[in-house]
């Protein structure tokens, strides 16, 4: 064994940085492994996250953002309209900066930062436990000991896989998304989120316009290949970008693409020492598609679990199992409504966006909300389509 | 005639990594530049094709 250290975290994204800022700064020796020589690259994010979701975590830091939200915009299938200001919306950030940001802080914590170094395996202990991880440097393996192995390896994680827990998630179950990052978009208000639902043109999902400041955006679309019928989201993005720029078309910056996995419960949380985070576990959510604030969180609470066990747990892995149910305790219920959310959304007709959008328009258009619970956006829209509700009710939540 | 195989277009795939999430066979592994194909272990089974954003992945 090269080297010994408490935790060793795998990848560098919100949930590993705030998982090794955490235990970094509780005391713990702690190692940061990212794959890539660059923190926050490639990107595979539509980067927005609500005021809650950051400060919650960690204390903002304004050199993190690009843009405050403080409006909401959304457009029906046949043009009905909403818009309404919340001044506390959220923020749309820099990803890269985001993520140098937190791993900066940790590293004067005290954590030790291998970039460009590949995790290749974990180390088979007692049976009980594995005792550390193969990691590749260029082309020189060795090995790191630990105790606890925090997973935050993204949506590709092989690490949970190793750690016998099989992520492997059906094509139904998720959704796939392609954005540009463009400069000089057209009716770019740079205070405001837009979202655009029709089911030819975003099937399954939605479109979006995020800003990002200075006539920046990123323009994207999900869809749910399983009501998608062979159509990809990068071809439907560029329908998208004809729909909404018209002949006004400003340049792109940057291709993105990506997968947003549906939420599978804590199932995928925890295997013997190896604690699994952020998008590796699965922690979406089933309707937005937002994950960093649940990264944040998940990372957070899972290197305060294993700061509990290796400070006073004396060993015992019974303890590591307050993590999955400390943050189903803090998010399990949303996201599980969101799930079941989710199945109506995939039924719904463009009827029934255009008849959601005018109700909900009669309601909030042009109010100021200071606070959205989502379950009751959720509850109010449904009511509005008597034909939902009686869907809604032979679901099985 | 050759055996139909999976390929990349890597000027195309974007290393999302979605495709990995999908495969249930542990054929499709990210590396750090690269997403890696080990056909010893693919069964063509067509879920990361799916799943694909772009339309990296084939079967040809």
């Amino acid at each position: 064994m090269d080297r010994r250290f408490d935790i060793v975290v795998i990848g560098a994204g919100p949930a590993g940085c705030l998982a090794a800022l955490t235990a970094a700064r509780a005391g713990c020796r702690t190692l940061l492994v990212e794959k890539h020589k660059t923190i926050g690259e490639p990107l595979c994010c539509a980067e927005g996250i609500s005021f809650c979701g950051l400060n919650d975590n960690i204390p903002l830091d304004h050199s993190w953002i690009d843009a405050d939200v403080e409006r909401c915009y959304l457009r029906s299938p046949a043009g009905h309209e909403l818009q309404f200001d919340h001044p506390d919306a959220g923020f749309v950030l820099s990803r890269r900066r985001f993520e140098q940001g937190m791993a900066d802080l940790a590293v004067q914590a005290g954590c030790e930062l291998a970039t460009g170094t590949e995790t290749v395996g974990l180390l088979n202990g007692s049976g009980e436990r594995f005792h550390g991880v193969r990691l590749l440097d260029g082309q020189t393996t060795y090995d790191v000991g630990c105790q606890i192995i925090i997973a935050a390896d993204g949506i590709e994680s092989m690490v949970a896989r190793w750690a016998g827990i099989d992520t492997t998630l059906p094509v139904e179950h998720l959704d796939s998304a392609a954005q540009f990052l463009f400069d000089g978009v057209p009716d770019l208000d740079p205070t405001r989120m837009e979202f655009y639902f029709d089911t030819q043109l975003a099937p399954g999902g939605y479109a979006w316009v995020f800003p990002k400041g200075n006539g920046i955006a990123n323009v994207g679309i999900a869809v749910a290949p399983v009501v998608a019928q062979g159509r990809k989201a990068m071809p439907m993005l560029r329908e998208f970008m004809r729909f909404r720029f018209g002949q006004r078309s400003p340049k792109p910056l940057k291709r993105t693409v990506g997968g947003i996995p549906e939420f599978c419960g804590r199932k995928f949380m925890l295997s013997r020492n190896v604690m699994v985070t952020g998008d590796a576990a699965r922690l979406l959510d089933s309707i937005t598609g937002a994950g960093i604030a649940n990264a944040l969180s998940s990372g957070r609470i899972a290197a305060e679990t294993a700061v509990l066990y290796l400070q006073g747990g004396r060993g015992d892995l019974r303890v590591l199992k307050s993590y999955p149910e400390r943050w189903m305790a803090l998010r399990g219920r949303e996201m599980l409504y969101f799930l079941w959310a989710r199945q109506i959304f995939l039924r719904l007709t463009n009827a029934d966006f255009d008849a959601m959008v005018a109700a909900m328009a009669q309601v909030y258009n042009g109010q100021t909300l200071t606070a959205i619970d989502p379950i009751d956006v959720i509850k109010r829209a449904l009511r509005t389509r008597p034909s939902l509700l009686r869907l809604a009710r032979h679901l099985v939540w | 005639m050759p055996a139909a195989e999976l390929t990349l277009d890597v000027e195309v795939c974007s290393e999302c990594g979605l495709c990995v999430a999908v495969c249930g066979y542990d054929a499709l592994v990210l590396r750090p530049t690269i997403l890696e194909i080990i056909h010893s272990e693919c069964v063509l089974c067509d879920a990361c094709v799916v799943a694909c954003p772009t339309e990296a992945l084939r079967i040809e």
